[in-house]
C-alpha cells in the first residue's frame, strides 16, 4: 500500500502558495521524520519516564533542518519564512512522527513572532545568535494563568484573567507572578510573557514582555504531568521580582493586544495541523495493521465496514488539512494588509477546532480499529489518540477556541452587560 | 447533595445487602485508593495491588458465588448480577482496572459455580478463591481477529491456544497470546481453545504457574494502570482432563454477560467519578472578569448538564442488564443468544457514552483535563482500553446485525 497520498500537502495546497525553498524545506523534514523520528517514536516518549534525554537529543539533531529561527529575518541571519502556510505544513510533518517534538520545536517560532512582526531590534539582536547557532535554542509563549476555566475567562478579555503583573522600575520593567501550562518550561531559551502593565488601560493595557533566561527572579516551577504530550514539557514558571530592560517589551499600550491575538492564532494554527499531523499518523498505523492482519479470511481493511472507517479518517483529514491552509492563508493576509488581529485568532481558533476533533475522532476510529492491539504501545496508534486530545485541549481548549472563533461572526463578548444578572446579584447581596 | 442522593440506586432491584456492600466498598477505595492518590502518584500501580485484595479477598467478592460445601457465600445466581453491578461500580468509581479484574473473577465463578457437587474442576479450584490473602487475578484468553496462520476460527476469529487430547488430559500450545485484562499478573486463565480435530472449542483452564507457560515483558498499555498486560507463550503445557470447563457456545455466552455486566458498570462508576471532580471543579473555580461561578456559566452548565444525563442513563443501563441477567440465570436462559446481544449493546453502549463524556468534561477542564493530578484523563484511558478490550464497536455491530436482522456480517 503506497500511502503517498495522504502525505501530499503539494497535491493539496493550490500551487504557488509554498515557495521553492519552503518546498525543500519541508521536504527535508519529511525525510528526517522518516528516517530519524518514526522509527524511535516510541522510545522517545519512553525515555521521559525514565529521565532519559532522547528528545533533547532529537531536538539537537533537528538543528541542521533549519527550523530553529526560521521565522527570524533573513537579514538577521534567520530562514525568513515568514508564511504561516509553511509553518503549519512543516507542523503537520513533525505531527505526523511526534507532536510534542513538533510542538516543542515550534513553539518557539510563534513566541518570536511578537517581536518579528513589531521590528523589535534589542530582541531579534539578542535571539539572533542562539537561534542561528549550532546548539538547539527554542522558546515558548508564556500567556495562560492557572484559572482553569476552559480558557472562557480569556475570550477577548485577557486583561481580567491576567494576575502577572509588569510596572516600570529604574527604567526597566519589573514582572511578579506566575504563568501555567508553557512549553518547554524547562529547556525555553527565552519566554515571551503576557502581563498587565498599565493599570486601568483594559485590552489595551497588555504587555508582552521578553525573558531571556537566566534572570534573577525566574524559575521553573515544575512540569506538569500529562497523559501525553510528554516530550513538550508543559510546565510552569514563577516571575518573582524579575526585571528586563524596557525595550524587551514587543511593541507597547494597544500593539502588544494585537501581537498577542497573533501569536496565540500562529500557536492556535500550530496545535491544528499538528493534529492532523498525528491524525495521520494513527491512520497509516491502522492502514498497515488491517494490511498485514486477518480477519474471517481476508486482510482487516479488505471488508468494507473497515474500508468505509478508514475513508471516513481520511476524508476528515483531508478537509482538516484545507481548514488550517485556508486558515493559515487568512493569517498570511492578515500580515500583509494588518488587519484586526482577533479575524486572525478567530480563523485559527476554527481551525483548530475542527482539525483537533478531526484528529480525535480518526484516532479513536483507528484505535478501535485496532482492537485489543489498539491500546499496547507496541503499536504507536494510542500515542497518537493521546497527543491528538492533548492538542485539542492546550492553547485554550475548545471552549475559547468556540468563542474566540465566535468573534469572527460578530463582536462577542463574554462580558456582555446583563442588568438582569446585576439586579439578580445585588437582591442576592 | 452527595452523587448517592443525586444518583440514587434503582431500590426495587438492589437488595438492602448489595447497598450495605456498596457503602462499605465506597468507603473503602475512599480511604484505600482516592485519599492516597496523590502520595502515591510515583507508583500509582503500588496502591492498587492491596486495594484489590482487600475489595476482593476482605469483602468476599472473591467467593461470593462458590457454593458453601465449597467455602463460598452462596450467593444465588439471580440476585447476584445486582450485587455485581453495585459492587463493580465503587470500585470502578476508584479504578476501572480494579473494576474489570473483579469482573474477571466474578464472571468465571458465576458460570463455574452451578455445576454439581463433586465436580473434580470445582474442587480444585474452590480453595484458590477461598485465599483471603491474596486476590486472584483471572484473565481470559479469547478469540481474537487480526492473527494469521492456520488455527481454527470462531465467530470469525482465531482462536489464540490450541488444546490437544492426551492419556492425562490436555496439552496446550500457543505463541504470543495475548489474555484480557492482562497477563502478567494473572494466577488464573480461562482459554477458548481450539481443540485438535474437532470443530468445537473448548474452554479451558489453566493455572499461571503451569510448566510450559511463559510470561513474556510487560507491555506499556494506554490506560488500565492496575492489569498489567504482557504476552504468554504456551509451550506443551499440560492440564488435567478436568481442566475443561465446558463445550459449546452457550457457557461461553454466558461468560460474556457476566463480563459485559462488569465492563457496564465499571462505565458507571468511572462516571461517577467524573461527576465528582467536575463537581468539585464547578463548585470552587470562579470564572475571572465575569466574577461568576464555573458552574453559573451557561456554556459550562449546558455540557454539565449532559453529562449528569449520561451519567444516569448509564447507570441505568447498568442495572437494566443486571435484571436482564438476573431473570435469565432464573430461567436457565443466561447463555441465550438473545441475552448476549443484549449484554453486547448494553455494555457497548455504556462505554461509548462514558467514553463521550470524559471527553466532554475533559474539554471543559481544558489543560486541567489532561493533568495527571486532576486524575480525570486517567479514567479517560482506562475507559477507552476497556472499550477496545470488550472489541471493536463495528464488530458489535456486526454481531446485532446478526442477532437482530439475521445479517450474515463478517
Amino acid at each position: 500500500m503506497s500511502a503517498v497520498e495522504l502525505k501530499g500537502w503539494e497535491g493539496s495546497f493550490p500551487a504557488g502558495l509554498l515557495s521553492p525553498s519552503d518546498i525543500m524545506m519541508l521536504r527535508n523534514v519529511r525525510s528526517f521524520v522518516e528516517a530519524e523520528v518514526l522509527p524511535r517514536r516510541r522510545d522517545l516518549e519512553a525515555s521521559t519516564r525514565s529521565g532519559g534525554r532522547d528528545y533533547e537529543d532529537m531536538l539537537a539533531r533537528m538543528v541542521p533542518l533549519g527550523l530553529q529561527g526560521c521565522t527570524l529575518p533573513e537579514e538577521r541571519g534567520g530562514g525568513g519564512v515568514s508564511s504561516a502556510l509553511t509553518l503549519a505544513a512543516l507542523a503537520e510533518e513533525l505531527g505526523r512522527g511526534d507532536a510534542s517534538l513538533g510542538w516543542a520545536a515550534l513553539c518557539g517560532e510563534a513566541a518570536l513572532r511578537p517581536a518579528v512582526r513589531a521590528g523589535n531590534v534589542e530582541v531579534l539582536e539578542r535571539l539572533a545568535p542562539p537561534l542561528c547557532g549550532d546548539a538547539p535554542f527554542t522558546g515558548a509563549l508564556a500567556l495562560f494563568e492557572e484559572s482553569g476555566c476552559s480558557g472562557l475567562e480569556e475570550s477577548g478579555q485577557w486583561y481580567p484573567a491576567l494576575g502577572t503583573r509588569a510596572a516600570p522600575a529604574d527604567g526597566r520593567w519589573e514582572l511578579n507572578g506566575r504563568k501555567d501550562r508553557v512549553t518547554n518550561s524547562m529547556r525555553a531559551g527565552f519566554f515571551c510573557v503576557a502581563a498587565a502593565a498599565e493599570e486601568g488601560e483594559g485590552e489595551g493595557g497588555i504587555g508582552l514582555f521578553y525573558l531571556i533566561p537566566p534572570l534573577e527572579g525566574l524559575a521553573g516551577a515544575g512540569e506538569r504531568d500529562m497523559g501525553g504530550l510528554r516530550g513538550a514539557q508543559l510546565g510552569d514558571i514563577e516571575l518573582k521580582g524579575v526585571r528586563v530592560p524596557s525595550a524587551f517589551r514587543a511593541a507597547g499600550p494597544e500593539e502588544d493586544t494585537a501581537l498577542l491575538e497573533d501569536a496565540q492564532a500562529l500557536a492556535r494554527l500550530l496545535a491544528a495541523a499538528l493534529a492532523v499531523g498525528a491524525g495521520l499518523g494513527a491512520l497509516h498505523e491502522a492502514l498497515e495493521f488491517s494490511a498485514e492482519r486477518p480477519a474471517a479470511g481476508k486482510p482487516i481493511r479488505q471488508h468494507s465496514v473497515c474500508a468505509a472507517i478508514l475513508a471516513d479518517a481520511a476524508s476528515s483529514l483531508q478537509a482538516a488539512r484545507d481548514c488550517y491552509a485556508s486558515a493559515a492563508a487568512f493569517l498570511d493576509r492578515n500580515t500583509a494588509e494588518d488587519a484586526p488581529g482577533h479575524q486572525a485568532l478567530a480563523r485559527a481558533s476554527l481551525a483548530k477546532l475542527f482539525c483537533c476533533r478531526a484528529a480525535v475522532e480518526a484516532t479513536n476510529r483507528c484505535m478501535e480499529l485496532m482492537g485489543s492491539y489498539g491500546y499496547v504501545s507496541d503499536y504507536h496508534i494510542e500515542k497518537y489518540w493521546r497527543d491528538a486530545k492533548l492538542l485539542q485541549l492546550m492553547e485554550g481548549g475548545t471552549y475559547a477556541a468556540r468563542l474566540d472563533g465566535a468573534r469572527w461572526l460578530y463582536p462577542f463578548d463574554p462580558l456582555f452587560p446583563n442588568p438582569l444578572y446585576e439586579e439578580m446579584a445585588g437582591e442576592g447581596a | 447533595m452527595k452523587d448517592q442522593e443525586l444518583f440514587p440506586f434503582p431500590r426495587g432491584r438492589v437488595q438492602e445487602a448489595d447497598l450495605s456492600l456498596a457503602s462499605s466498598l465506597r468507603e473503602m477505595m475512599e480511604r484505600e485508593v482516592a485519599a492516597k492518590r496523590l502520595e502515591m502518584k510515583e507508583d500509582y500501580e503500588g496502591l492498587l495491588r492491596p486495594a484489590l485484595r482487600r475489595a476482593l479477598c476482605e469483602t468476599g467478592l472473591q467467593r461470593m458465588m462458590w457454593p458453601q460445601h465449597l467455602g463460598g457465600e452462596g450467593h444465588e445466581l439471580h440476585l447476584a448480577p445486582y450485587t455485581v453491578a453495585a459492587a463493580l461500580e465503587q470500585l470502578g468509581r476508584a479504578d476501572t482496572g480494579l473494576a474489570v479484574w473483579a469482573a474477571c473473577g466474578m464472571s468465571l465463578q458465576a458460570v463455574l459455580c452451578g455445576r454439581a457437587e463433586g465436580d473434580g474442576l470445582c474442587e480444585r479450584l474452590a480453595p484458590l478463591f477461598r485465599d483471603e490473602g491474596d486476590p486472584l487475578l483471572i484473565s481470559f484468553i479469547l478469540p481474537v481477529y487480526g492473527e494469521g496462520g492456520d488455527g481454527a476460527l470462531w465467530q470469525g476469529r482465531r482462536l489464540q491456544v490450541t488444546a490437544e487430547r492426551t492419556d492425562k488430559g490436555w496439552r496446550l500450545n500457543g505463541k504470543a497470546v495475548r489474555p484480557l485484562p492482562g497477563g502478567l499478573d494473572a494466577g488464573l486463565f480461562g482459554a477458548l481453545c481450539a481443540v485438535e480435530g474437532e470443530k468445537e472449542p473448548a474452554f479451558l483452564i489453566i493455572p499461571g504457574d503451569v510448566q510450559g507457560l511463559k510470561r513474556g515483558p510487560r507491555l506499556r498499555a494506554t490506560g488500565l494502570s492496575a492489569c498489567r498486560q504482557a504476552e504468554l507463550d504456551l509451550d506443551e503445557a499440560e492440564v488435567p482432563a478436568d481442566a475443561c470447563a465446558w463445550r459449546g457456545d452457550a457457557e461461553t455466552r454466558r461468560l460474556f454477560c457476566w463480563y459485559r455486566l462488569g465492563m457496564a458498570a465499571a462505565a458507571s462508576g468511572a462516571l461517577l467519578a467524573a461527576h465528582g471532580i467536575i463537581a468539585e471543579w464547578g463548585d470552587n473555580r470562579v470564572i475571572k472578569g465575569q466574577g461568576r461561578l464555573f458552574k453559573n456559566n451557561p456554556l459550562t452548565a449546558s455540557v454539565m448538564g449532559e453529562a449528569a444525563q449520561e451519567t444516569a442513563v448509564v447507570r441505568l443501563l447498568a442495572y437494566d442488564l443486571a435484571e436482564m441477567l438476573a431473570e435469565a440465570e432464573m430461567r436457565g436462559e443466561a447463555g441465550s443468544e438473545r441475552l448476549e446481544a443484549y449484554s453486547l449493546l448494553l455494555a457497548h453502549q455504556a462505554l461509548a457514552a462514558a467514553e463521550r463524556v470524559l471527553h466532554r468534561i475533559m474539554e471543559l477542564m481544558a489543560s486541567a483535563g489532561y493533568a495527571k493530578e486532576w486524575q480525570l484523563e486517567r479514567y479517560w484511558r482506562d475507559v477507552k482500553t476497556v472499550q477496545c478490550q470488550l472489541g471493536c464497536v463495528e464488530l458489535a455491530r456486526h454481531a446485532l446485525a446478526r442477532w437482530f436482522f439475521g445479517s450474515e456480517g463478517l
